[in-house]
């Protein structure tokens, strides 16, 4: 490991300015990720900044309007067992169980997993389908993001020098819906998922099945895509019969775009895009209300 | 007091300083003035060593030296069969994990930033990565210097078997089976990767610590680096996490090494392995390319035509031994008239592989116990009935002339006691068979195999251990074998073992892990004979110090030394009510000059081997296994779901029964790891997969419920009666695995681990 320098400023304002002061300085969180990046020589950050004195950043709320307001030091740990988050996305508290062993998700927080950008990453696809918004704060100025538009790359988002993310936020949603998230590796646990899909519809009297659906696939392309094709296929039909679904997991495919690599192959993944998708449908229109 | 019993109750001697973390590994040994070596790699697969430029790292802060092969006084190569090891590369890079120098600084920091320095200038050269390639006439040379039968070439070994005539045969035979099968690289995967601490004693001698499972090959491998005599070597045993037959050669290196850096710097030198390092350098077990002819007569397995392939990688290390027990048992527990078989070991430029947990009999066992399946389906009969017709009984002439007469031959009660627990006839008419339910993707199948092995080394190698009893003054006993305890349990067992002769608890036994300076050289604890051949000793130790203290005591108990009886933590005379404490009986034979010290020697009885016609009786003593599982597979995604995965095997007698079954359930879930999920995975001769994160081994939610069946035989030929169950345990599952997916699926897989295809023929469009 190298040298590096070590702080842990008590407030936001404070570590806000040592980021900005310091362009070599990288926000420490729960360390899960960074730390064997670190390790590898893959990052080699000249001061390390601790946010874990910043109470701000930690806790899951909900506000007047029903938005959920997760603090980017929240741990998977916390998020998976919230009563908020369990009660309204149980299958998002149940995405972030999957993330690594016991120890790993009593450590990693959400803001982490965000940050790092991960393809794989087990919360994202069900965020994506949330419509969640990222805030992030610099010593100058804070902005909100729709998650949709936070990444650019494999590990590369939209985070500008001396900004961190503060919260994720999960708009209240007003009408009926019905969600689910599947995922697929090696094994149970401790595994970076093969594929990982979220699927999700919420009541819209505009579309002819009263239904608008959104979908998200992970680790079939550079980042976590949203599948416009099976998403536009499912808005157009009036009714959502077991033809339907199989023909929108198919269509699936053409917004995955999957390589090989030392998890899997590129075939297989596309089909477990296939079955995952088919699998969250199924879910949300068997298992959810149906409306018309 | 806890009686010496061997039965129910775990007991561990260790238990309480490694469940508390007290226990001391290599790592956490701290000397004064200690310095950190580590290895230096090079990027290159193969290729011929110019020069290694090593001034940079030597000028970087805190680092005392860099050692390069010029620097051992010792011999620069070594191995266990061939000295073909290049302890630091001198001349060629033979595989990526080759060492080409150790960089050592007051700091393992240091030097695991100076070892970037270390520069190579080498001449690429192709490397030959594909075994079937190197066997050809005429394929370029792994070691130029290797001559094998009198000409120079790529192969390590070739171990024949021939026994009647098998083309004859198999014009004879109602039907042949004729399939390849391929096995995979595997990691050992022990839990502590491999760490040695040297320090050169004021008396001359280099001191050795390190986790390993062989002290005795350490310490040839520390002299021969150091060019001293074995004398000035002494190596020291420390708690170790685990070897699963890993932790010879690699384990060894790494000691030899960090003995050279201490030897040149004259002072105490540590050197810890990181896993990567560890993935990338240490032995694996051997993939096979099995060729197999099978004939059919009569609904007996009359003929068998066996060509393996054995992947040697760069080094032979112990390949000659592992592909012979493949060989040995290259038709499983079957009669079988006609056979020839050929197994070769073959050098090339891929990672070297030696001993792992099982030996040459999990790749085997994949090819034939799949086989029995394919032929009784051809056969129209059930593979339980076709076991049945074929498999070895009391009797039985084994495919190598052996008649297995001097032991319970126990295949079918392992066999039965399987077939009754699972309720697996029935179970087996329930199999998909590729059909599904309508309302489900999943398809249910279940499987078993069958093994017979040899215990101990066999005619592979010279097999005998000893053991020392010693009573101190207040009547506590001190106990040493030379058997190594990896954290399999085998100082509790010899404990438990001393005991039950003496009847004593086991409070008043303390085992005194010895050193390879005063106990003789006993071996490697490989080959499941670290209970056989340490408990033989042992008890031959304990009789002669019951025979010592009889002589001594008869007086003073006033009866023959035949009348003395041991029981009770007490040594009694004629009548219960005349006894000695132990305190009273050392007492008794220190006032006549006798010292209460027994040395004990089991010679493993004579076995024989011819090596053209493969002839002779192979292993003194044999042990029989079934293992059986259920599972499902997904059909669209190939996921296997295992339900429940049950085992039974003969051990010969019992001593410590937690253990037994700590040792069948995780040998069922290494075999399940072997079966389904790992792989080495290498490509262009570079190991992908370096540490845990992206080889994945199974882990506890991934195991269904076991079941373990524990069948006593005690073996006249064991002092102890006992056998062995490490290997046993883990050579099953991965073709029971394999029967029960094509159970499930209607689909035969060849390759280990198995590569499930999947359904969903429309979605690739």
């Amino acid at each position: 490991m190298p040298t590096f320098a070590y702080v842990c400023p008590p407030t936001l304002n404070d570590c806000l300015k040592l980021l900005k002061e310091n362009p070599g300085a990288k926000p420490y969180a729960g360390g899960t990720d960074l730390m064997v990046k670190m390790r590898d020589h893959a990052v080699s950050p000249q001061m390390l900044v601790d946010l874990k004195k910043i109470d701000k950043l930690k806790g899951i709320r909900e506000d007047a309007e029903g938005n959920i307001i997760i603090g980017a030091l929240t741990t998977h740990a916390e998020i998976s067992e919230s009563p908020v988050v369990l009660e309204k996305y149980p299958f998002f508290a149940h995405a972030c169980r999957w993330v690594g062993s016991q120890q790993i998700r009593n450590r990693g927080t959400i803001g982490g997993n965000i940050c790092n950008g991960s393809p794989a990453a087990e919360t994202l696809p069900s965020l994506y389908i949330l419509d969640a918004r990222i805030h992030l704060e610099s010593i100058s100025s804070t902005r909100t993001l729709p998650i949709r538009e936070f990444f650019c790359g494999p590990g590369k988002t939209c985070i500008l020098p001396g900004e961190i993310v503060t919260a994720v936020e999960i708009p209240n949603i007003s009408v009926e819906f019905s969600g689910s998230y599947h995922r697929q590796g090696r094994r149970k646990v401790v595994c970076i998922a093969m594929v990982t899909a979220a699927a999700m519809w919420r009541q819209d009297e505009t579309s002819p099945s009263g239904m608008r659906f959104s979908i998200a696939l992970g680790s079939v392309a550079p980042t976590v895509v949203v599948a416009k094709n099976a998403e536009n296929y499912l808005n157009e039909c009036a009714v959502c019969s077991d033809d339907v679904i199989e023909h929108a997991a198919m269509t699936a495919l053409k917004d995955a775009s999957p390589i090989s690599d030392i998890r899997t192959t590129c075939d297989y993944r596309n089909d477990l895009v296939y079955v995952l998708t088919k699998r969250c449908l199924k879910d949300i229109i068997c298992g959810g209300r149906e409306l018309k | 007091m806890k009686q010496a019993e061997t039965g129910k109750k775990a007991w561990r001697n260790d238990a309480y300083s490694k469940v508390t973390g007290q226990a001391e590994y290599c790592d956490d040994l701290k000397v004064h003035g200690m310095a950190h070596a580590v290895p230096v790699y090079s990027s290159e697969v193969h290729a011929e060593i110019i020069s290694i430029e090593t001034e940079e790292a030597r000028s970087f802060p805190g680092v005392l030296s860099v050692i390069t092969a010029g620097d051992i006084p010792g011999e620069i190569r070594y191995g266990q069969i061939y000295k073909d090891y290049h302890m630091l590369a001198d001349d060629r890079i033979r595989f990526n994990g080759d060492v080409i120098a150790i960089v050592v600084a007051q700091k393992r920091e240091q030097a695991v930033a100076a070892a970037k320095l270390v520069r190579l200038n080498a001449k690429p050269l192709p490397p030959l990565l594909d075994p079937e390639e190197a066997l050809k006439d005429g394929a370029s040379l792994v070691h130029e210097d290797h001559i094998f039968e009198g000409k120079s070439c790529n192969i390590t070994n070739h171990h024949k078997i021939r026994r009647g005539n098998v083309s004859a045969a198999f014009k004879e035979c109602d039907f042949v089976i004729e399939r390849k099968f391929n096995t995979q690289y595997i990691e050992h995967s022990y839990l502590e990767p491999e760490s040695g601490l040297c320090i050169p004693r004021y008396d001359g001698v280099m001191e050795v610590m390190g986790s390993m499972q062989h002290p005795f090959s350490t310490r040839r491998f520390v002299a021969a680096i150091l060019g001293a005599k074995l004398s000035d070597v002494e190596v020291r045993s420390v708690a170790v996490g685990g070897g699963f037959g890993g932790k010879d050669d690699t384990a060894a290196l790494v000691c030899a090494r960090a003995a050279l850096a201490a030897k040149i710097l004259n002072k105490p030198v540590k050197m810890t392995y990181d896993r990567e390092w560890s993935f990338r350098e240490s032995y694996k077990r051997h993939p096979y390319i099995i060729y197999y002819k099978m004939g059919i007569k009569n609904g007996k397995i009359h003929a068998a035509e066996v060509k393996i392939i054995a992947d040697s990688g760069a080094y032979c290390s112990v390949t000659p031994w592992v592909t012979w027990r493949s060989t040995v048992q290259c038709c499983g527990p079957y009669e079988v008239e006609h056979v020839h078989c050929d197994t070769y070991g073959v050098y090339t430029n891929n990672v070297f592989t030696g001993a792992m947990r099982g030996f040459g009999s999990p790749q085997l066992n994949f090819a034939i116990e799949q086989l029995v399946d394919i032929a009784a389906e051809k056969l129209g009969i059930s593979p339980v009935e076709f076991r049945k017709q074929n498999m070895l009984r009391q009797g039985s002439t084994t495919i190598t002339g052996q008649v297995l007469d001097t032991h319970t031959v126990s295949l079918d009660q392992v066999f039965e006691e399987t077939l009754k627990r699972m309720d697996y006839e029935s179970k087996l008419a329930k199999c998909s068979r590729g059909r599904a339910d309508e309302n489900s993707d999943e398809l249910y199948g279940t499987g078993l195999a069958l093994s017979y092995r040899g215990m101990s080394l066999g005619a592979e190698g010279m097999d005998f251990n000893s053991a020392i009893i010693n009573v101190q003054p207040d009547g506590s006993i001190l106990l040493e074998a030379a058997i190594h305890e990896n954290g399999q349990g085998a100082e509790s067992a010899f404990i438990l073992i001393a005991a039950g002769e003496l009847g004593t608890s086991v409070d008043r036994i303390r085992y005194r892990q010895p050193s390879t300076s005063n106990i003789p050289d006993g071996g490697t604890t490989v080959a499941s004979r670290g209970t056989i051949m340490g408990g033989g000793a042992v008890v031959t130790a304990t009789r002669e110090l019951k025979r010592k203290l009889a002589m001594a005591l008869c007086c003073r108990l006033s009866c023959n030394p035949g009348d003395i009886r041991f029981f009770n933590d007490r040594i009694y005379g004629k009548t219960d009510d005349v006894f000695l404490t132990y305190e009273q009986a050392v007492h008794e034979m220190y006032l006549q000059q006798e010292i209460p010290y027994a040395f004990g020697v089991f010679k493993a009885p004579k076995v024989s081997w011819d090596e053209e016609t493969g002839k002779g009786n192979a292993y003194f003593t044999w042990v029989y296994g079934c293992q059986a599982v259920e599972l499902t597979v997904n059909r669209k995604t190939g996921k296997v779901k295992l339900l429940n995965m049950t085992a039974a095997h003969e051990v010969g007698r019992a001593i410590n029964m937690p253990m037994i079954l700590g040792q069948i359930y995780g040998g069922m879930a290494m075999g399940a790891g072997y079966g389904l999920m790992e792989e080495v995975k290498v490509k262009d001769g570079i190991i992908q997969n370096t540490n845990f994160n992206t080889y994945k081994i199974p882990r506890a939610a991934d195991l269904p419920e076991m079941q373990a069946i524990v069948i006593e035989n005690g073996d006249p030929l064991s002092p102890s009666g006992a056998k062995g169950i490490g290997e046993p345990a883990n050579e099953l599952m991965a073709p029971a695995i394999a029967n029960a997916v094509y159970n499930a699926t209607g689909i035969r897989y060849y390759s280990s681990p198995l590569k499930i295809t999947v359904e969903n023929e429309n979605n690739n469009k």
